[in-house]
C-alpha cells in the first residue's frame, strides 16, 4: 500500500518538473490602460528545491506568485500561459478543482504576519481550518494535527497557544503560525512572500534556519519571492531576477552571484551591504518604468549605464552563459563590467 | 469579560441617571399644564389648589426628588389628564410598539445584511449598482413622508394593505413596520458594503482564498465577522432611529403604541407620561448599547482584554 502510494506519488506527472509555469502573462487592465504586470514569465521548480524570485517593488513578482494560485485580484487578468502542476495545467481548472490544489499542494505565506493572521479567530483554528477542508480532520485528530503543527514551527508550549487570537502574539510567533498554516497539509510549493521584512534582524535569521529545517522534515519546495539577494544566497538553489515583469536573468544561485551577466542583476548585488565596505551603499538610479507603458526594447535600458542605440529598440534575446541552465537577457551580457 | 461587563454597566447607570435630569428639565419648558387642565373661567385658587396636588409648587429640585424616589420605588406616577397610572398607560400600548419595532428590526436586517454583503462580493455589478441607489434615495426620505407614499401606492391605489389601524392581523404591521425599516435598511445596506469592501481587501481574506477556503465562506466567515462590527454599532442607532421613529410612524399610521401616547402627552403637557416614556426609550437605547458593547466584545478579542 505504502510503496504503491509512494509509486504513484513519484509518478503521478509526466513532465520534467513538478511546477512548469511556461510563458505566463497577467495583465491589469485598469482605467488608464493595460498594466503588463506579468508579461511572458517562464520558470520551472522541481521537488524539495528553493527557488528565489528576485527584483525590485512593481516588478511583478508578488503577481507571479499570485498568477500560479489564480488568485490575482480584479482587474488583474491571467491572460497567456500555463502553470503546470505536477503535468496538470493549473489555468484550465475550474474554480473548485483549483481550490483543492491551494492550500493543499501549493500554499503561500503571506508577507505581512500582523495583517494576514484574522484577528477574529484564534491561530489554532486558523491552521486547522485548511487540515479540516483538504483532509477531513475533525475533533481530537484535528486538534493534534494542529498541535503538531505548532510545534513544527518552533511554537513554546504549542498545547497552551492554540488558543490564543494573533494580538496575543509576538510578530515572530506571528510569522511561525502563519508557517504552520502553510506548512499544515504538507503541500509540495510554498510561496514566501517577503518572509523577513516584517521581522527584526535576529528573529529574520531563526526564521529562515526554521524555514530551512521545515524543508528537511517535510521536502517541500520554496518559491522566495524577496528583493533581498541575502536571503537568496542563504536559502536558494536557484534565482529568477525580475525586472520590469519579465526574467532578466535566472540560473543556479552560485553562477548568477559569481558571474552576474545581466547589468541589473549586478546592480541589485552592488546594493548589498558589505561588512568591508566603507562607501557609501549603492543604490539604481532611476525608477522602473510604468508597467502601462512598457519601452519597446530592452526595459533596463533607460536606466543601465552601458545602453546602446540597439538596447533601446529590439527586446534582447536570451542567452545561455556560464552553464546551460544559466540564462541572461541581455544584447551584450556579461560582457561589459 | 465579566470585568468589562460590571464596568459597561456602571456607565450605563450612570448616563441614565443623567438622562433622567435633562429630561425633567426639559419637560418643564414646553408650559404649565395647569393651564390645559383647569377651565378658563376658574378662579384663581383653584389654579393654587392644583398645582398643590401635582406638587408644581414645590422647588425644581424637590419635584426631581420626589419624582426619582417615586421611579426608583417602581412607580411611574399617575397621569395628569388621564388620571391613570401612568405604568399602566405604558403597559398597555407597549405590545404594539414592540411588535412594529421588532417587525422593523427583523427587516431591516434580514434585507440590509445580505444585500450590503452580495453588493460587495460583486462590486460594480448591477445589484451593487442599484442598492447604492437605493440607499442613497432611503437615507434621503423623511420617514412620515415615506409613510404617506406607502399609504397612497398601497392603500389607496392598489388596495393591498390597510392605511391605518392595529385590529386585524399581520396587513396592518407590514406598511408602518417598512416605513420605519425604510431608513435604517439604507444604513445597513450603505454599512455593510463599504465595511466588507475594505475587509475583502485585506490580507486575512487573501490568505484565506490561499487556504482554499470556499468562496461562500470567505465571505461569511472570514470576512463578515470582521466586518460586522461597524455594522453592529450602527444596529444600536438603529433601535433609537426606530423608537424615535415611532413617535411620527404610528401617528401616521394611527398605531396605538407607546410613540402616539407619548406625542399626545407633549401636546396635553401631561409630564408624568412623558418623563416615563422618555426615560423608556433612553433605558431601551443604554441596554441595546450595553448589549453592542457586549457582542463586540465577544466578536472582537482585542476589546475582551484591554
Amino acid at each position: 500500500m505504502t510503496q504503491q502510494m509512494e509509486q504513484t506519488e513519484t509518478k503521478s506527472y509526466t513532465g520534467d518538473h513538478l511546477l512548469d509555469v511556461k510563458d505566463l502573462s497577467v495583465y491589469f487592465f485598469t482605467r488608464r490602460g493595460v498594466a503588463r504586470a506579468v508579461d511572458g514569465v517562464s520558470f520551472h521548480l522541481d521537488e524539495g528545491e528553493s527557488l528565489g524570485i528576485v527584483g525590485e517593488s512593481g516588478s511583478g513578482k508578488s503577481v507571479t506568485a499570485l498568477g500560479m494560485l489564480r488568485l490575482v485580484p480584479p482587474p488583474g487578468e491571467i491572460v497567456k500561459g500555463e502553470v503546470y502542476l505536477e503535468g496538470e495545467d493549473l489555468t484550465k481548472l475550474s474554480g473548485r478543482q483549483m481550490r483543492k490544489i491551494r492550500g493543499r499542494k501549493m500554499s503561500m505565506i503571506l508577507q505581512d504576519p500582523m495583517t494576514s493572521l484574522n484577528p477574529s479567530f484564534a491561530i489554532g483554528n486558523q491552521v486547522a481550518e485548511s487540515l479540516s477542508i483538504h483532509q477531513g480532520l475533525r475533533g481530537k485528530t484535528l486538534k493534534n494535527k494542529v498541535v503538531d503543527m505548532l510545534k513544527m514551527v518552533r511554537i513554546p508550549a504549542a498545547e497552551a497557544r492554540v488558543g490564543d487570537f494573533p494580538h496575543q502574539l509576538s510578530g515572530g510567533m506571528r510569522q511561525r503560525s502563519a508557517g504552520a498554516i502553510g506548512i499544515s497539509c504538507m503541500p509540495k510549493i510554498l510561496i514566501c512572500d517577503e518572509p523577513t521584512t516584517a521581522l527584526d534582524m535576529t528573529i529574520q535569521a531563526q526564521y529562515l534556519e526554521l524555514l530551512k529545517d521545515v524543508q528537511e522534515e517535510t521536502g517541500v519546495a520554496f518559491i522566495f519571492i524577496t528583493h533581498d539577494m541575502g536571503i537568496v544566497a542563504k536559502m536558494c538553489d536557484r534565482v529568477n531576477v525580475m525586472y520590469a515583469g519579465r526574467i532578466v536573468e535566472s540560473g543556479p544561485v552560485l553562477d548568477v552571484f559569481r558571474n552576474p551577466s545581466h547589468p541589473y542583476t549586478i546592480s541589485l548585488l552592488r546594493c548589498l551591504p558589505r561588512l568591508e565596505a566603507v562607501e557609501r551603499l549603492e543604490s539604481i538610479d532611476g525608477q522602473p518604468p510604468d508597467p502601462h507603458v512598457f519601452p519597446s526594447g530592452c526595459r533596463f535600458a533607460p536606466r543601465c549605464p552601458k545602453a546602446q542605440a540597439i538596447c533601446h529598440e529590439t527586446y534582447p534575446e536570451t542567452t545561455v552563459m556560464t552553464g546551460t541552465d544559466h540564462l541572461a537577457a541581455c544584447h551584450f551580457p556579461g560582457d561589459w563590467k | 469579560m465579566s470585568r468589562y461587563i460590571i464596568k459597561r454597566s456602571i456607565h450605563a447607570v450612570i448616563t441614565l441617571f443623567v438622562v433622567s435630569i435633562v429630561v425633567f428639565m426639559i419637560v418643564r419648558l414646553s408650559g404649565d399644564p395647569v393651564l390645559l387642565l383647569v377651565p378658563d373661567e376658574a378662579p384663581a385658587e383653584d389654579y393654587e389648589e392644583m398645582r398643590k396636588l401635582l406638587r408644581l409648587d414645590e422647588h425644581i429640585t424637590v419635584q426631581y426628588v420626589i419624582w426619582m424616589r417615586q421611579v426608583l420605588t417602581g412607580d411611574l406616577g399617575e397621569s395628569t389628564t388621564q388620571r391613570l397610572p401612568v405604568a399602566t398607560l405604558i403597559i398597555e400600548r407597549f405590545p404594539a410598539t414592540l411588535q412594529l419595532t421588532a417587525l422593523a428590526f427583523a427587516f431591516t436586517l434580514l434585507i440590509g445584511l445580505p444585500i450590503g454583503v452580495y453588493a460587495a462580493a460583486h462590486r460594480g455589478g448591477a445589484l451593487d449598482f442599484l442598492a447604492r441607489g437605493f440607499a442613497v434615495f432611503g437615507q434621503a426620505t423623511p420617514n412620515f413622508w415615506m409613510g404617506i407614499v406607502f399609504i397612497m401606492i398601497f392603500a389607496v391605489w392598489l388596495g393591498w394593505l390597510p392605511a391605518a389601524g392595529r385590529e386585524g392581523g399581520i396587513k396592518f404591521l407590514i406598511l408602518p413596520a417598512v416605513t420605519i425599516g425604510w431608513f435604517p435598511v439604507a444604513g445597513v445596506m450603505r454599512l455593510t458594503r463599504s465595511s466588507m469592501l475594505e475587509v475583502l481587501n485585506s490580507e486575512y481574506v487573501k490568505l484565506a482564498r490561499v487556504k482554499g477556503v470556499r468562496e461562500s465562506l470567505v465571505l461569511w466567515k472570514h470576512a463578515f465577522k470582521n466586518a460586522a462590527l461597524p455594522v453592529l454599532t450602527y444596529s444600536a442607532l438603529i433601535i433609537v432611529f426606530m423608537v424615535r421613529g415611532s413617535v411620527i410612524v404610528e401617528t401616521v399610521f394611527a398605531w396605538p403604541g407607546v410613540g402616539r401616547l407619548v406625542l399626545e402627552a407633549v401636546y396635553n403637557r401631561d409630564f408624568p407620561i412623558v418623563q416615563a416614556v422618555v426615560l423608556l426609550f433612553a433605558t431601551f437605547f443604554i441596554t441595546a448599547n450595553l448589549m453592542v458593547d457586549i457582542t463586540y466584545a465577544y466578536l472582537n478579542p482585542k476589546i475582551r482584554y484591554s
